[in-house]
């Protein structure tokens, strides 16, 4: 459950095509526009940002001509002002986002389109990088969705097939080596979720063997400090949900849990070994 | 000589990718 406690609470549906949201950037703001309608969707109507707001929240209000895209990091910092906290999760297990959609969360998917090209869901002309957001019921909110072409779906609440979203997030295309494109993989997931405020989260080690044990700044959410460590027992003890903290040795972010238990407690941890329980 | 260990930590330790999404783009003509 998120913050809106209202059941069934749909956003309202955000197209990014510049004619209909006057946003110069509008088409290459997919990302901006789910994330837009992850905030209607966990505030129930209270955060009204538009798509548009979004891109202006965040560290790339205007888009970089070589990649004028946004990623899952960038909208989750630009919603973070707005008291929106996503859960950002990379290479997630797609069992686990079925089952978290299912539960009644919202998460903005990440995919690539080339699965939906053939379909009656088709909302753009290549197969690219793309974002919608999946609410309950799985009535994907799809931004380039509006109609606008014969060929392009216009957005009816009409739930996806699961194996179509399933398709699309595994096409993701991570990152090109000599022009090819590395994909996700199929049955993997990148999302986040609108939180989930009353989960409790445990951590094992899937192995007995060394692992990175962080130390992280909550104020910048930023990595401090890391070292090694080695588990003594695969025993299971709570942590927080996931978020994202900024590693500044690589440039990107990690999605960790912070452990409240256990030998590690009060150090950070790669949230794949996290689980939700149920 | 690596063992196991050491390329469990190399993945462990691997940074994710953080892909961007693509313009779309919309063709001049509507496509037969």
């Amino acid at each position: 459950m998120t913050a809106c406690a209202r059941p069934g609470y749909l956003p309202k549906i955000q197209f990014q095509n510049p004619d209909i949201s006057g946003d110069p950037y509008g088409w290459d703001g997919c990302q901006a526009y789910a994330a837009a309608m992850a905030a209607d969707f966990d505030t129930c109507g209270a955060v009204g940002l538009t798509g548009r707001q979004v891109r202006q929240l965040t560290d790339e209000p205007r888009p970089d001509p070589r990649s004028p895209g946004l990623n899952l990091r960038q909208i989750d910092d630009a919603l973070n002002r707005y008291g929106v906290d996503l859960e950002v999760r990379y290479r997630l297990p797609w069992d686990d986002f079925v089952r978290r959609i299912n539960k009644g969360e919202g998460a903005v998917l990440d995919g690539a389109t080339g699965p939906l090209l053939t379909t009656k869901f088709r909302s753009t002309y290549g197969d690219i990088n793309h974002a919608m957001f999946v609410p309950p019921g799985w009535g994907a909110m799809d931004p380039a969705a509006d109609g606008h072409r014969s060929y392009v779906h216009r957005y009816d609440g009409q739930p996806y097939p699961k194996d179509l979203l399933r398709r699309f997030a595994g096409h993701l295309a991570l990152t090109y080596v000599n022009g090819k494109p590395i994909r996700l993989g199929l049955g993997y997931v990148y999302a986040a979720f609108t939180r989930d405020r009353r989960s409790t989260w445990t951590w094992a080690p899937a192995k007995l063997t060394r692992f990175r044990v962080y130390q992280c700044d909550e104020g910048t959410h930023r990595i401090i400090g890391r070292h090694w460590a080695k588990p003594t027992s695969k025993a299971p003890h709570t942590c927080t949900p996931p978020r994202l903290y900024r590693d500044p040795t690589t440039g990107t972010s990690r999605s960790l849990v912070r452990m409240l238990a256990g030998e590690f407690a009060g150090g950070y941890v790669n949230a794949v070994h996290a689980t939700e329980v149920p | 000589m690596t063992d196991i260990e050491d390329i469990d930590d190399l993945v462990e330790d691997q940074p994710d990718p953080e892909p961007k999404n693509d313009r779309v783009e919309e063709p001049e003509e509507e496509p037969a």
